[in-house]
């Protein structure tokens, strides 16, 4: 006899018996779409941060001048204040065309008077990290006699923050949605593969298995179909944001375009993680809620 | 006359130490129906010492099967006690319920094979699900396996071998954790007569190693050539036994 012969265990279950392969798909497809909700709702995000640090760093400082002749002087005093409470900002006046640009939305096309009192703007750009605090500038210009507004935009990137947090919302729920339509299906299936591996798991019972151990085996099952589904999925769904973000990069299209990025890779591979546990433990808790209730049956 | 252990433990069946049993199995005024239908099995007073060999016989449909699957706790008395190892089934979690089915060996008539398992696994398999690591057993498997005469159809599927050797092979699962009891119910139905005393004598040196056996049949030329214990069943109830056998309780 040769001693090498049955040195490997075949599985107890009968993997041929049940429909894996369509299980696999299904688990594909819902990782593929769940990929997709978690990489848009990570470049909704990062979008967000650009556009509202964009916005959060500049703002326009409008000084009212009290007459047309000290326009200059008051102009020249306001920019050095600005340049002593904002040392490393970069600060420069717009200009008179400039102004009358800005103006157009609201005056219309018309040639306006020479003489009419133009506010004197002056944009401010922060460095990265700074942040603005408008009432220490009016008070700084305050100081000096002058009066002046400052638009930071502020309205503007509430509604960009308020809009990129109900894209991220709307996806973060269509995860949750997926995440649990897969307990489902997950479910679904340990209790369809109970019941056409019924005669199996009799013996089983009949020989003194424990119900941990039975459990074990749809554990393993499960999550390896899991697995394999939800990288699949993954993969697709990286593949298809990949090639979706280098398309809109070339238009300029208005939708945020996805921009993937390689810190993602890290949150797919924690989604698969996640959908891999929630598999094997959708199947640990039917083997075990079933072979209880076959147990009340006799 | 019967010795009642006066402290019955009803933990762990394992932690009972074999020496201090004296009944393998006890039935006191069991009642069995199926769901709401009439009662199969009522008032079944029986006992099984230890290493005791019995015969359980009766017509068809008297409850014979039930009154084993009884014993291997695949079914739940409607009423009545039950014993095994000294223990009262009824109120044996289910991890020691588990524990004592791994005491006990059964042979059913229609084998109850795993058809995607090889005829090794099969019979590997109540050493298997304890969880011991394969080499522990894999040796004893493959000796049981030639000394039932299977050796050469070890990795063969089960839906291959003959019907005789299909009964060897589950008459080897039943025995390969040696246990404590054995059940058979109708064993010899499908192998020819020559077969079907070879496999008694594998239950009597079972019985000999010290298993009790309890051994289904309608076979009475077969029970006349064992000297064993008989009990006959009609109508739902025990009987006392034919020749050489007598029941207990
Ligand atoms: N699962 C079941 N549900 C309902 N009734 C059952 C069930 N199993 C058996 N019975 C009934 O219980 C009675 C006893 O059946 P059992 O199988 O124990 O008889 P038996 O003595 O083994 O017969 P045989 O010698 O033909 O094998 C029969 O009347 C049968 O119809
Ligand atoms: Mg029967």
């Amino acid at each position: 006899m040769d001693n090498s012969e049955n040195t490997v265990s075949q599985p107890l279950l009968n993997t041929a018996a049940d429909n894996a392969r369509s299980l696999i798909i299904v688990l594909a497809i819902m990782s593929f779409l769940a990929a997709l909700a978690l990489l848009f709702s990570l470049s909704a995000d990062r979008l967000r941060n650009n556009w509202q640090g964009e916005l959060q760093r500049t703002a326009t400082v409008q000084l009212l001048v009290s007459s047309p002749d000290l326009r200059d002087a008051e102009t020249e005093t306001a920019l050095k204040t600005l340049r002593t409470v904002l040392p490393s900002a970069d600060i420069a006046p717009l200009g008179d065309v400039k102004s009358r640009e800005l103006l157009t939305p609201w005056l219309g096309n018309i040639d306006l008077p020479e003489d009419l009192p133009l506010p004197v703007l002056i944009s401010v750009k922060l460095e990265a990290d700074d942040m603005l605090s408008p009432p220490l500038i009016i008070t700084a210009l305050g100081e000096e006699g002058l009066i002046a507004e400052i638009d930071d935009h502020s309205r503007w990137s509430d509604q960009i923050g308020q809009s990129a947090r109900g894209l991220k919302a709307a996806a973060l729920a269509i995860l949750a949605l997926i995440f649990g339509a897969s307990i489902a299906v997950s479910a679904f299936a340990t209790q369809a593969a109970l019941s056409t591996q019924r005669d199996v798991i009799q013996v089983l019972v009949q020989v003194g298995a424990e119900d941990g151990f039975i459990a074990k085996l749809f554990i393993k099952q499960a999550g390896l179909r899991g697995l394999k589904g939800s990288v699949i999925g993954a993969a697709l769904g990286l593949v298809a944001a990949t090639a979706l973000s280098l398309r809109t990069a070339k238009d300029t299209a208005l939708l945020p375009d996805l921009n993937v990025n390689w810190t993602d890779s890290f949150y797919l591979i924690l989604m698969v993680a996640g959908l891999t546990l929630i598999c094997s433990a959708a199947a640990g808790f039917t083997t075990f809620r079933l072979l209880r209730r076959e147990r009340r049956r006799s | 006359m019967p010795i009642i252990n006066p402290v019955s433990s009803p933990v762990d069946p394992l932690a009972a130490k074999p020496s201090a049993i004296t009944d393998v199995v006890r039935f006191e005024r069991v009642g069995l129906r199926y769901g709401r239908g009439p009662e199969i099995l009522s008032d079944v007073n029986m006992r099984l010492a230890r290493g005791s060999f019995t015969f359980l016989t009766g017509p068809s449909g008297a409850g014979k099967s039930t009154l084993l699957k009884l014993c291997y706790l695949t079914l739940k008395q409607s009423r009545g006690l039950i014993n095994l190892f000294e223990s009262d089934i009824s109120i044996m979690s289910r991890a020691e319920q588990q524990a004592t089915k791994r005491r006990i060996g059964v042979v059913l008539q229609d084998f109850r094979l795993i058809e995607h398992l090889s005829v090794f696994e099969n019979v590997a398999l109540p050493l298997r699900v304890t969880g011991e690591p394969r080499e522990t057993y894999r040796q004893d498997v493959m000796e049981l396996l030639q000394w039932v005469g299977l050796g050469h159809v070890m990795e063969a599927m089960p839906q291959t071998l003959s019907g005789g050797e299909q009964q060897r092979a589950a008459i080897a699962r039943a025995v390969i954790s040696k246990p404590d009891l054995l059940i058979a119910d109708e064993p010899t139905g499908n192998v020819d007569p020559v077969i079907g005393r070879r496999l008694l004598r594998l239950f009597s040196e079972m019985n000999r190693m010290g298993a009790t056996v309890l051994i289904a049949t309608h076979d009475i030329n077969l029970i006349s050539e064992f000297s064993a214990d008989v009990i006959r069943i009609e109508d739902g109830q025990l009987l006392s036994g034919l020749q050489n056998g007598h029941a207990h309780g």
